[in-house]
């Protein structure tokens, strides 16, 4: 029997308080993990979402706005871009790639993106990693679809199912587009990214669903039944997108392209660098992420206190125990030792419980956790990043300790072998 | 402040001695001094041949974990701990009190149970029974056990017998005197009825010579001034 098992057996006796004790720091542990790790998850899933890409132009907004709603699927465009403006800036010669996307239909919940399939060779995301197909091909037909991994598994869609789209981002049976129905060709391989949660569809089908209609309003009487082969080609050109996604054939040529945009007289358009707008996006947040660290940190500070104050408390009645382990030869060193790893095994096991309950928690709810948020957060899982805060609230649970340490050393001087309580 | 100064206080190898004062008269202060918790701030204290008031804290500690036992009034038990696990107490603080029981851990286990069921306790070992559930009896009786096991060569009763009633008292005191063997014991208590069963008997009014004023002066020049 060493200090160790002493200070848990002395520990586990007194086992209401300790529990509570280890209790309130597994809480505060795991309210601190789990802040820091949706922070970092959905840093790093928005750092992640798209690379390779030099620009997005959109209708004029504010830059994260335009990042928001083109890239991560949340919140609106506050217009749209002409197929003239886009047509005149895609064909630039310093231009190697651009990617239309025209959002605004929905399918069970999940974002339509209307584009070409250019989408599927260019975007790029992580590491300026390609999209795969899980199975499948990519759209060639105006009514093909291909799915992102989320919706296909969600759905429970396989290649071949037909399914309608919604105009606008809820499905409202007054506004579908029915009678025009969509075929899954493909599933994405899935992304972590908001790639995984959209429908995409070609450009043509977004403008084919949307014959007859007129300012969002379904054609009176319904709409038919379409056969594409019958349709106008005129009738599936785009009028207008949402935003295009450029790659450019030099990096020097970015700034250049980007003010063009800014001050392209014939029509209101925004440029942005994704990277530049996520760390607008960052600083925009930064506040209220630092606000809510600080509380966590806070709410650690008081189960920490909480720890302090249970051995505190404990110390009277503790001098009796203290005098015989005296009596028995105990140092008054190991008399401090004790009292000090008593509190550091409570910080150790509040703070394992903490951070194991937060990693399991986040895993078995990231779903709902990702669709509260509106965005992936990344993969939950434990990382060095654990090891470090629940390594440094156990270093501060071991600082902790040194005060009642300290002061059942002073009384084990002072009490010697006989306690008078 | 000085609170005790006592002028010479020997105690022999194997001596039973009974030592009796008052309530504040200093028996748990020398009994501190003779356990080398508390340090004398002038004079000599010299403890199985060794000279405590040089020694470091340390050295006193391992020399009281190594060849002393000590039972209190009451209150004897760590309650967390099992009636073995109390007694094994001072094996964990001193490697050769331990190599003295029993090379080893399952050694020791067997000699603790041993000189618990000599001293009347084998039922509540093997009942597993915790420190909390025995009576105030059994309870010294487990303590004597943790003081005697290893053999050490001074044990220090402080009042062991004072919350026993005359039978539990009577019988403690046998079983106490009976297993400490060669070792030398000093027993505080103030009930002075108790003193015939001890080698000797000595009062802190004898040894305090702040408080026994009336007494003549020792002839040992040797003095030890103790604060606590």
């Amino acid at each position: 029997m060493n200090l160790i098992s002493l200070a848990w057996k002395s520990a586990a006796a007194r086992a209401a308080t300790t529990i509570l004790t280890i209790l309130t720091i597994a809480i505060s542990t795991a309210l601190l993990l789990g802040v820091e790790k949706i922070r970092v998850g959905a840093r790093s899933s928005f750092e992640q979402t798209v690379s390779g890409t030099d620009l997005i132009v959109g209708a004029r907004s504010g830059s994260i706005n335009l990042l928001l709603y083109s890239i991560f699927r949340i919140g609106d465009p506050t217009a749209n871009v002409s197929w003239e403006s886009y047509e005149a800036f895609a064909g630039r010669r310093d231009v190697a790639w651009t990617v239309p996307i025209s959002l605004g239909d929905s399918h069970g919940g999940h974002r339509v993106l209307g584009t070409s399939t250019d989408y599927f060779d260019h975007y790029r995301y992580g590491s300026k990693t390609n999209l795969s197909l899980a199975e499948g091909v990519v759209f060639e037909e105006v009514f093909d679809a291909v799915l992102g991994a989320e919706v296909a598994q969600k759905l429970d869609y396989k290649l071949g199912d037909e399914f309608d789209i919604s105009h606008g981002i809820q499905s409202a049976g007054f506004a579908d587009h029915k009678n025009r129905p969509f075929r899954v060709v493909g599933i994405l391989e899935p992304t972590r990214t908001p790639v995984d949660r959209t429908v995409h569809v070609s450009l043509e089908g977004i403008e084919a669903v949307h014959v007859g209609w007129n300012n969002g309003m379904r054609p009176i009487g319904g709409a038919a039944a379409l056969d594409p082969s019958n349709l106008d080609p005129d009738q599936l050109q785009p009028d207008a997108i949402t935003a295009f996604l450029v790659g450019l054939k030099s990096k020097s040529a970015v700034l250049r392209y980007q003010r063009e945009v800014n001050t392209f007289r014939s029509e209101a358009l925004s440029a942005v660098i994704p990277g530049v707008a996520l760390s607008q996006l960052w600083r925009t947040v930064g506040a209220a992420e630092q606000a809510l660290r600080g509380i966590a940190i806070l709410v650690v500070a008081a189960g920490l206190t909480g720890l302090l104050t249970t051995i505190l408390t404990s110390l009277n009645e503790r001098r009796r125990e203290i005098a015989i382990l005296r009596s028995v030869g105990a140092k008054s060193r190991d008399v401090f030792f004790l009292l000090v790893l008593e509190s550091t095994i409570l910080a150790a096991i509040g703070a394992l419980v903490g951070s194991i309950v937060v990693n399991v928690a986040l895993s078995a709810f990231a779903r709902p956790i990702e669709t509260l948020a509106g965005f992936p957060l990344g993969r939950f899982e434990f990382s060095a990043y654990d090891f470090y805060i629940a390594g440094g609230v156990v270093l501060i649970g071991f600082l902790v300790g040194f005060l009642p340490g300290w002061l059942a050393y002073r009384q084990s001087l002072s009490d010697g072998l006989t306690v008078r309580i | 402040m000085s609170v005790l100064r006592i002028d010479k206080f020997v105690v022999q190898q194997g001596e039973r001695l009974f030592l009796k004062g008052p309530s504040g008269s200093g028996k748990s202060t020398l009994l501190g001094v003779v356990a080398g918790v508390f340090s004398a701030t002038s004079g000599e204290v010299n403890i199985l041949g060794k000279p405590f008031h040089t020694l470091s804290a340390a050295d006193r500690d391992r020399l009281r974990a190594d060849d002393m036992g000590v039972i209190f009034q009451q209150f004897n038990l760590v309650p967390y701990l099992t009636l073995v696990e109390n007694v094994l107490l001072p094996c964990r603080f001193s490697p050769v009190r331990a190599s003295r029981v029993a090379p080893s851990e399952n050694g020791r286990v067997a000699a603790a149970i041993d000189l618990l069921g000599c001293l009347g306790l084998t039922r509540e070992v093997s009942d597993k029974r915790s420190a909390a559930e025995l009576s105030v009896g059994q309870q010294q009786r487990v303590a004597a056990a943790r003081a005697l096991i290893g053999g050490p060569s001074l044990i220090i009763a402080d009042e062991p017998t004072s919350a026993l009633d005359t039978q539990t008292r009577d019988s403690f005191i046998e079983t106490l005197i009976t297993e400490a063997k060669g070792a030398a014991v000093v027993f505080v208590s103030h009930d002075a009825s108790l003193a015939d069963r001890f080698d000797r008997t000595v009062t802190m009014d004898e040894l305090n010579l702040i408080r026994g004023e009336t007494k003549p002066p020792l002839t040992n020049p040797v003095q030890a001034t103790i604060e606590a």
